[in-house]
């Protein structure tokens, strides 16, 4: 399949219909099909159009040319110079004035996007997941045929390193790095993991490849297998995911019976096998080294690192672990080579990056875009807005580990680059998009008793510092904060980052650090006025306007 | 079923399920409904059988229902989208059993958009 390159939107508010949009939609169908061009260009509809006189509107993205009033006859003209010549036809041209509504916001992006580049998802939702045929038939298994039959495993390697592939788990580690060193370290066998343990707060990025497209898992898996020396691999999934886990199953049974798996795969001495492990429920079973040990059938713990997986892994061996969406790019960009992979994103991180969106916009669900748009671009085109016209308040990336970034900073570029400089970590990619009516007291409580139940415990910093952050985020939202209480969560918040054994602890108090850095005023609220202004908290005791903080402190007002 | 034991067979494999796919009784229309967590979760399996039962109760022929992984627009499921002769999908949002009906009837029988429950960009 071809990716697309053309969306053609064209304007069906009421208006545009009674102006002959229906037959415009039609004409540019049969004309785009007739030229065979209906594999690169999709056309739909969009219904907020703002107040435009000439209707109907044709839009044409990614140059964001609006074409008006545009009728049957002019189609042919349109599709024949715009999409197939790629010249604007300044003839169709809508008569310029201040646009209104959606397309306002696209044409200050002129040219820019908006049309999702779907790299890792681009047969999700198209193919049948339980069909090897249907996988076959959307250039399934070219990848692997390609790495074992024509490829050595050092060039498996070198063409991951050249696409300049970060991981997509949450630490942005480069893949083809991580691959060198499994293929590097002593010790036979070696593993190859899928962490499909997903267990993050508002992301299901991973379950929706899962779901949609098991066999590219599978098909890259193997290719990593081969790469890295191994010959078992195992994917560790989220207990919850049955519906994943059975088409996984399937996908796994019916590419062995086809060679595609198991012994002498494409007729080459290599051999490889996929194992099954479904998770319990723990979220930190995700963590690479604690995931390792649950395998061996250990308590779900964290180890202590160096040494890390790629040395000491799965029962001691060198073991590679990738996350679920790391591994799904891998199939296209062997295919299609690491030149074309730099194609998605920008300089210093290449590729899509598939997002979660849910919160208060008007449209949630997954998203797979180039890494490098700004958070405005992903609320306004793909989250269609916020909810009831509310006002942007912050957003949460990367799920309960994440940053809260403020409305302020919604035009950073979203890749690794730009959000390390701003202090932020992509993460898991679910981006939880807040309007006013959150509260930040209350958002980092909840944040918090999420940490304070997932600690494993094994180290006191996080084991007491998650319950401890819990308790003080606690007594500020029911009114009974002290000044010293922020103090205390800086403090207590440092020292976790810095003595924490994992990533959890280390990162669990990352959305208060934030919260406390860019909306302090509003937590000293809570404190010394005893007022949520996001009418969340309920603060018992007199009503808020009567307590002056200077002289009512809060220990006594209860 | 053949082993793939080379690029080759790889080739003659993707052309024998080509051929499957279309000796299933002519087929040149194509429904396809997201059965992910998701859809199913917003009632896609009802819908399923509700396009199932039409199908069969009329005797309509010539279609094949896929069943689908999610394709991201998780807040409009159930999504069924349809391709008729070739033509370029169209993707549906929020089909309940009843935007079903309309739909076979609408479209899939007499070739006209439901223009109601297309869903925008994409
Ligand atoms: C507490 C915790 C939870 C994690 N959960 C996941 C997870 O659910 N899925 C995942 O892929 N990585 C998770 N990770 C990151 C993994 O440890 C590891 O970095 C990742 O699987 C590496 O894959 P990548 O290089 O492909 O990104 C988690 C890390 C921590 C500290
Ligand atoms: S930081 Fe927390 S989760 Fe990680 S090992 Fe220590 S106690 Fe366990």
């Amino acid at each position: 399949m071809k990716p697309i390159r053309s969306m053609v939107l064209v304007s069906n508010d009421p208006v545009s219909i009674e102006h002959g949009a229906g037959d415009v939609f039609q004409a540019l169908q049969a004309e785009i099909r007739r030229l065979g061009l209906d594999e690169e260009v999709r056309v739909s509809t969009i219904a907020d159009v703002g107040d435009w006189e000439e209707t109907p509107l044709v839009i044409i993205y990614p140059e964001a040319v609006v074409y008006s009033p545009v009728t049957a006859e002019d189609v042919p003209v349109l599709v024949e110079e715009h999409l197939l010549q790629g010249h604007i036809v300044k003839s169709l041209l809508g008569k310029m004035h201040e646009p209104v509504g959606e397309i306002a916001w696209l044409r200050a992006r002129l040219g820019a996007l908006p049309v999702q580049q779907r790299v890792v998802l681009s047969r999700a939702g198209i193919i049948d997941p339980e069909s090897l045929d249907d996988y076959l038939l959307h250039d399934g298994y070219n990848a692997l045929g390609k790495a074992l039959t024509r490829m050595t495993p050092a060039q498996v390697i070198a063409e991951v390193e050249k696409s300049d592939l970060q991981g997509r788990g949450g630490a942005g580690f480069p893949t083809g790095r991580k691959w060198a060193f499994v293929r590097s370290a002593q010790g036979q066998p070696k593993y190859v993991i899928c962490n499909a343990d997903e267990s993050e707060p508002g992301t299901f990025k991973d379950r929706l490849i899962l779901e949609g497209d098991p066999f590219s898992v599978i098909e890259a898996m193997t290719i990593a297998g081969y790469a890295v020396g191994a010959q078992e691999g195992y994917i560790y999934i989220r207990g919850e995911y049955r519906l994943a886990y059975d088409r996984l199953e399937n996908a796994i049974q019916q590419a062995t019976q086809r060679g595609l798996l198991g012994e002498h795969i494409f007729g080459t001495d290599f051999n490889f096998h996929i194992h099954l492990h479904a998770g319990a429920g723990a979220y930190i079973c995700g963590e690479e080294t604690a995931l390792i040990e649950s395998i061996e059938g250990k308590r779900g713990q964290p180890r202590p690192r160096p040494p890390y997986p790629p040395t000491y892994g799965l029962w001691g061996k060198p073991t590679l672990v990738n996350n679920v969406e790391t591994l799904a790019n891998i199939p296209p960009i062997l295919r299609n080579g690491a030149e074309w992979f730099h194609q998605f994103g920008t300089e210093r991180s290449r590729g899509t990056k598939v997002y979660t969106i849910l919160g208060n916009v008007n449209f949630t669900g997954v998203i797979e875009v180039p890494l490098g748009i700004t958070l405005r671009e992903v609320i306004e085109i793909y989250g269609k807005g916020m909810k009831r016209g509310a006002q942007l308040k912050l957003v949460q990336t990367g799920g309960s580990s994440g940053s809260i970034v403020p409305a302020s900073l919604q035009d950073t570029p979203m890749d690794f680059e730009s959000w390390r400089k701003a202090g932020v970590s992509l993460g898991s990619g679910a981006l939880l998009i807040c309007d006013e009516h959150t509260c930040v007291v209350d958002l980092a409580k909840v944040i918090l008793q999420f940490f304070r139940f997932e600690s494993c415990a094994k180290c006191a910093p996080c084991r007491v510092g998650t319950q401890r952050l819990y308790e003080l985020m606690s007594e500020i939202s029911q009114g009974r904060g002290a000044p010293e209480h922020l103090d205390e969560i800086l403090i207590l918040g440092r020292d976790m980052e810095l003595l924490s054994n994992c990533g959890l602890g280390q990162t669990a108090s990352v959305a208060v650090r934030d919260i406390l850095k860019y909306f302090r005023d509003e937590v000293e609220e809570h404190i010394y006025q005893r007022h949520c202004r996001a009418g969340v908290c309920q603060i018992p005791g007199l009503p808020p306007a009567e307590f002056s903080a200077i002289q009512q402190p809060a220990a006594q007002a209860d | 079923m053949k082993l793939i034991q080379s690029l080759e067979d790889l080739e003659q494999a993707r052309a024998e399920a080509a051929e499957r796919q279309k000796s299933a009784a002519a087929v040149n229309i194509h429904i396809r409904i997201g059965m992910a967590s998701c859809g199913i979760a917003a009632g896609a399996k009802d819908t399923l059988r509700v396009i199932q039962q039409i199908i069969a109760s009329q005797g309509l022929s010539g279609i094949q229902v896929i069943k689908t992984g999610c394709l991201g627009l998780c807040v409009l499921e159930p999504i069924v989208q349809v391709q008729m002769h070739n033509q370029p999908t169209i993707t549906y949002g929020r089909v309940t059993p009843e935007v079903a009906r309309r739909i076979i009837e609408q479209h899939v029988k007499r070739g006209m958009i439901v223009p109601e429950y297309i869903v925008e960009s994409y």
